[in-house]
């Protein structure tokens, strides 16, 4: 079990370390995901009535994109180097692989995530610190995640993988976006009526967003070794 | 679970499939361009889909010859002496 | 399976074709509140049903690849999901048109059409993944995963739309009657057409299922034969 854990820290640590000398993918995606923003703020038109409706989604479709583009390009950094050969050749098991990288994606996202949470409130004129909002981003990254390395994983090996991806992962991955989107819709109406956080109120969508997780963790994770599989 | 039973349950949303009347009745009912379009539709992607599938036979079919052929023409420049390579 | 039962079978769904279309015209009666155009029925509900079939079959035949990977495994798996996506495909159609002659509108959002129609792109998307992915043993198995992902996932859209919906006033259109039991010779046209539809689909994925083995046999000669 410990070696199975350090298995898998090691690897977080290998794509933590490659992050911080190449700097391919947080710095570039950040920048995206601003620019996203920017851009639905102008395509809107934005009165505070019509902010109200389109701020949710707004939100998660610019971290959708953001997310296939990290993923997208984590996977397709291992292929060029040789990494990925590398890393199944080291008598790592493959779960330890999956958890591994299912780790560094999920927190390379959460990272550009928890920045841009903060610029968005700015934007939209929402409060800059929502737990509730917080805790949502989390578990809906988490399922994001889980299914994204798998996919990835596959499409690093196909032709047109950078359109191919998002096609085969979109579809999947919507269960988790639409209730991430509904939640955040709640969260956002009740903050901007100046409402304490009622809990309460989107309790069942994180509860939704949970099990999704649990579905997709689980799946993921039993058909991850025969994407690896030489 | 109830709710994936119900994506399974039969009619989608459909308005209610209810009791019959006498044909003479209903003749006054239009829309028939919709039906005819739908069994239509049905019936030209079914058959379209069909001649896909045949003539994707057909070029396999000639794949197959012309590998004959070469497999043949191989066979016969061995059993040349001199003219094989 | 040999030629002359192949050939049989699409005969045979061709002949049923000809009964159903002749107890949908001309045998059931015409429904009280749609009219005629409510016969669109014995097509879409038996297409969209077997439709499901299919995607069931998909997952399957995915299944059982993973577990003891064959090549016959992989071709009812590519020969199902081809298949279901026309059948799919046509569930969509057929459900606009009969929406529009009925309730006035091509489409609405409710849970049941959006999940068929994201169903639609699932399974776009494996036939896509069939075409870009690596041949062989690698693309089939990428090929499995998702045919696995795929139908968990049906069932989730599903989920995620209809608590959507419960929070969204909704739309309501048609006529709201109470619940009415389907007339004895409606249902069993509807059965039959259903039977119908099913001998298709079976005629046409074992069409497409042998072709397919023939052209991974006839690239595999080529291979072999350029290899040389």
């Amino acid at each position: 079990m410990k070696a199975y854990l350090s298995a898998i820290f090691t690897i977080l640590w290998k794509d933590f370390l490659l992050e911080v000398r190449t700097k391919e993918v947080v710095t570039p995606i950040l920048v995206f995901v601003f620019l996203v923003i920017i851009t639905f703020n102008f395509a809107f038109e934005p009165t505070p009535a019509l902010l109200a409706v389109v701020s949710a989604g707004t939100l998660w479709v610019s971290f959708t994109f953001a997310g296939v583009l990290g993923l997208n390009r984590t996977f397709a950094m291992e292929k060029e180097k040789g990494g990925l050969d590398g890393l199944l050749l080291t008598p790592v098991s493959r779960d330890a692989l999956y958890f591994g990288k299912l780790l560094s994606a999920f927190f390379f996202m959460l990272a550009i995530e928890f920045v841009m949470l903060p610029v968005f409130g700015i934007l939209f004129n929402l409060p800059l610190f929502l737990p509730s909002l917080w805790l949502l981003t989390v578990l809906t990254t988490l399922g994001f995640a889980a299914v994204g390395t798998v996919f990835s994983a596959m499409a690093v090996n196909m032709r047109a993988r950078e359109v191919l991806l998002p096609v085969l992962f979109f579809p999947i991955v919507l269960p988790v976006i639409i209730a991430a989107v509904e939640s955040t819709s709640a969260i956002f109406a009740g903050a901007g009526a100046g409402r304490a956080e009622d809990w309460s109120e989107f309790a069942r969508w994180l509860q939704l967003t949970a099990a999704f997780d649990a579905v997709f963790l689980v799946v993921s994770a039993a058909l991850f070794q025969f994407v690896v599989q030489e | 679970m109830k709710d994936v039973k119900a994506l399974f349950a039969l009619a989608p949303t459909a308005p209610v499939i209810g009791m019959a009347i006498a044909p003479q009745q209903a003749a006054t009912n239009s829309n028939l361009s919709f039906l005819f379009v739908a069994y239509t539709l049905t019936w030209v992607a079914f058959f379209g889909y069909i001649v896909y599938m045949s003539r994707k036979q057909q070029a396999l079919r000639r794949d197959i010859d012309a590998l004959k052929k070469q497999l043949e023409d191989k066979q016969k420049s061995a059993s040349l002496p001199g003219t094989g390579r | 399976m040999n030629l002359s039962l192949r050939t049989g079978l699409l005969g045979l769904a061709g002949v049923m074709m000809l009964i159903t279309l002749y107890m949908a015209f001309l045998w059931v009666p015409n429904e009280a509140t749609m009219g005629a155009v409510q016969r669109i029925m014995y097509f879409h509900v038996p297409i969209a049903i077997i439709g499901f079939v299919a995607a069931g079959a998909v997952f399957v035949a995915s299944i059982a690849y993973l577990i003891r990977p064959s090549e016959k495994w992989d071709a009812i798996a590519y020969a199902s999901a081809e298949v279901g996506v026309l059948f799919i495909s046509l569930m969509l159609l057929t459900g606009t048109l009969w929406g529009k002659a009925t309730w006035g509108i091509w489409w609405d959002w409710s849970p049941r059409l959006t999940t068929s129609l994201i169903m639609w792109f699932l399974y776009v998307a494996y036939l896509m993944l069939r075409a870009y992915a690596p041949k062989g043993v690698r693309g089939a198995r990428y090929a499995a995963v998702l045919g696995i992902f795929a139908m968990i996932d049906v069932p989730l859209v599903y989920m995620s739309t209809t608590w959507w919906r419960d929070v969204h006033p909704q739309l309501l259109v048609g006529p709201a009657a109470p619940e009415g039991a389907l007339d004895p010779t409606m249902r069993t046209a509807l059965l039959f057409a259903m039977l119908t539809f099913l001998v298709l689909y079976i005629a046409l994925t074992v069409e497409r299922y042998y072709l397919r083995r023939a052209e991974e046999e006839t690239e595999r000669m080529q291979l072999s034969y350029e290899g040389r």
